[in-house]
């Protein structure tokens, strides 16, 4: 039934490459295996893979760069996997470019889940974006403006729901703090990161029952915010 | 002079006696032959003046030369003024010459008596100073207390000419050891003490203590009666062991200096081995987890699947145990850095209670947070594992159906974090020792849930890191919390930007 979407694997573990490909044959989908940079250039360029799985420490090439190249020509998928003390290099790859980000080690259902985001998102390009969304008891109307919550009408000033919108857009992605600045103020400065914490917990405020048990955005402590739609 | 100080028998009163009436007898034999040969009566005065300065170069005090100048002026009198061999005088210019030759006798022998003296002391204090530094030079080369020990009953025995003998101690004063040399022998003896055996060596002897007011290293002891109290050889004795007790103190000082640099050494050493096996595990460990889960997937019997959650279940455990070891010999090498953010405290704590209640098997976590916005300087990674593992915690001492509360509140510049659970509580000896290095309670529990207390550990570094503190207590209806608090000063602040 998947057996359409090609998945390149970048990893030179080979424990981690025979993990992601068992994972992904349960699931019936095909994946191709490379363990160095060069080597999944040329994949990406030949093969045209639907998603990339990418990890950050090859022996040849640098992560970012594999993101920054692939960028320059194409926009297809690409989910970082990374050791547990890289945060930097994770945030540098999702400003550079990459989707989504897998922190070592993990298990089968977190890829899967993480997969299952990006692949709704790639079938959901093609289709144009749905005036109204709905997910849970929230609803939004992007041509109104307007969100409501179990039928009940909350207000959002303009800014608050140019955040909200650009989650949504983006929901079950990884939004960095400096991508969310950049896409709602239009610029990014270290002082802004502040103002977007009071959005957000304002923004919280009003969508959650219990701002500590979030049931629509979620946090990524150091990283940024993710809107789960599921 | 050096004569009549340095030989006993000349600072006999009687033979200094002797001397002055010799000396006196021989002047007045030497006047009889002027005066017989001519010369005139002056010259006898000279001449009596002459031996009383003699006789107090001759000897000591200034009581013979006084005596000297008296019995001087009355032989004078007797023998060489008319009326002859009477104490009479006819001519009164004589009281004058007796007069004056009195007066001038007496100062040459007092001025000659103290010249002699500041020269005797002179002498002693050169002496002395080259005793003490002979020996502050040979104790400088010892290197080690028992060293000390030898060196010092050496030369004090070299100096004294007796038996001597040092009792060293240990800093408890439990151990004594002794260090005994014979008069005129170079060995020598070491041998142990008991504390009775040091009372009984020191009786009746002369015992100089090498000690300040904190610490006694031991003691010197010399033959009883040998050493007068206040002498010039007391004082001599007892600032050489105010040297020994320099150079023990020294040696003393080096040899914790040494024990101390070993110890960090060896803390080093265990730290970095700890680490190196923590970081090789990690890969193996990642495949035993990857391949467990996989076979879980495409196994199908059932008893296979338990088998294989169980191999599962414990690597991931192992792999939280080892990331542990990681992040805690990092903050013990001050690695690891705190990377201080003004961060919302409701995201911090929704991310760990998300987090942690894949493994609280259906306990419900409460939340209590205030209504307000608040923001608090921290690293939001670390924070969160704070919390994760004080969840983590909590879960180890509740069963399934029991409650896991976190409280967050805001005090006088303080932001406190609670996790409070309705478990067992802990043992009131634990509650100080829960933060300890590998530090496991001893309950009959405690072989079922594993655990060596690595997590609570981690958490009192990390919130000492954000100058914070961490408390354990039990509460009074059951059950234990933990709280622990972040100091709100310290972040960049929302309001100044």
């Amino acid at each position: 039934m998947n057996s359409n979407e090609l998945f390149l694997i970048v990893e030179d573990d080979k424990q981690i490459r025979s993990f992601i490909s068992f994972s992904l044959k349960t699931q019936e989908y095909r994946s191709i295996e490379t363990t160095t940079g060069k080597e999944a250039m040329k994949a990406i360029v030949n093969a045209h893979p639907d998603v990339v799985i990418l990890d950050l420490g090859l022996p040849d090439m640098d992560g970012l760069d594999i993101i920054r190249q692939v960028r320059a020509f194409s926009d297809m998928p690409i989910i970082v996997v990374s050791a547990r003390d890289q945060d930097r290099e994770k945030i540098e790859a999702l400003d550079a470019g990459a989707d989504d980000y897998l922190t070592k080690p993990f298990s089968i259902n977190e890829l899967l889940a993480r997969l299952r985001v990006i692949l709704r998102h790639v079938k959901r390009e093609d289709t144009p974006v749905p005036e109204i969304y709905r997910v849970g008891e929230l609803e939004v109307n992007f041509e109104k403006h307007l969100v409501t919550l179990s039928g009940n009408e909350i207000h959002f000033t303009p800014m608050e729901f140019n955040v909200l919108s650009l989650l949504i857009r983006n929901s079950g992605k990884v939004l960095t703090h400096s991508y969310i600045l950049k896409e709602v103020w239009g610029s990014y400065l270290d002082s802004d990161m502040q103002s977007l914490r009071v959005f957000m917990a304002n923004i919280r405020r009003k969508l959650e029952k219990d701002p500590a048990k979030p049931r629509y955005i979620i946090t990524e402590v150091g990283i940024g915010y993710r809107f789960a739609d599921e | 002079m050096s004569i009549s100080h340095n030989s006993k028998l000349f600072q006999k009163p009687p033979v200094q006696m002797a001397v002055t009436l010799l000396v006196l007898a021989g002047a007045t034999l030497l006047s009889m032959l002027f005066k017989n040969t001519g010369f005139s009566g002056t010259n006898i005065v000279v001449i009596y003046i002459l031996s009383v300065l003699i006789i107090s170069r001759m000897t000591v005090g200034y009581i013979y030369g006084i005596i000297a100048s008296v019995l001087g002026m009355f032989c004078f009198n007797f023998f060489f003024t008319e009326p002859y061999h009477t104490f009479n005088v006819y001519n009164e210019n004589y009281l004058v010459t007796f007069v004056v030759m009195l007066i001038a006798s007496i100062l040459i022998s007092t001025l000659t008596s103290k010249i002699m003296h500041s020269q005797y002391a002179a002498r002693q204090r050169e002496k002395q100073s080259n005793i003490l530094f002979q020996i502050t030079s040979s104790l400088a080369k010892a290197g080690s207390i028992s060293d000390v020990a030898t060196v010092s009953v050496r030369s004090l025995s070299n100096l004294l000419d007796c038996d001597v003998f040092c009792i060293t101690t240990d800093r408890e004063q439990q151990l004594y050891e002794e260090y005994s040399i014979k008069k005129g022998n170079r060995m020598v003896d070491t041998r142990k003490l008991s504390t009775a055996e040091v009372e009984s060596e020191t009786a009746g002897r002369f015992v100089l203590p090498i000690a300040n007011r904190r610490y006694q290293y031991g003691l010197i002891c010399l033959p009883g009666g040998r050493i007068s109290e206040e002498s010039e050889e007391e004082k001599l004795i007892s600032s050489i062991s105010v040297q020994i007790f320099v150079a023990m103190e020294r040696e003393r000082l080096a040899e914790e200096r040494e024990k101390a640099k070993n110890d960090a050494e060896r803390e080093k050493f265990k730290s970095s081995l700890l680490r190196s096996i923590s970081h090789d595990l990690r890969t193996p460990l990642a495949g035993i987890t990857g391949v467990s889960e996989m076979l879980l997937y495409s196994l199908k019997d059932e008893n296979n699947i338990k088998l294989v959650q169980g191999i599962y279940d414990d690597s991931c455990w192992l792999t939280q145990m080892v990331e542990n070891i990681l992040s805690l010999t990092k903050i013990q090498e001050g690695k690891l850095t705190v990377h201080k953010q003004l961060e919302a405290v409701e995201e911090i704590v929704g991310e760990a209670v998300s987090h942690a209640s894949k493994y609280t098997d259906g306990r419900s976590i409460e939340i209590e947070i205030p209504d307000n916005v608040v923001f608090v300087p921290m690293d939001g990674k670390l924070i969160e594992q704070v919390l994760i593992n004080l969840i983590n915690n909590a879960v180890k001492h509740t069963s399934p159906s029991d409650e896991i509360n976190i409280v967050v509140k805001q005090a006088k510049g303080k932001v406190w974090f609670s996790v409070i659970d309705n478990g067992t509580g802990m043992n009131p000896r634990d509650l100080s020792k829960v933060f300890d290095l590998f530090y496991t309670e001893e309950s009959p529990r405690a072989d079922s849930k594993r655990g060596i207390g690595l997590g609570l550990s981690i958490c009192k570094a990390i919130v000492s890191a954000h100058r914070g503190q961490i408390i354990a207590e039990n509460n009074k209806d059951g059950g234990a919390t933990i709280r622990f608090y972040l100091p709100c000063e310290g972040g960049k602040k929302y309001e100044q930007q």
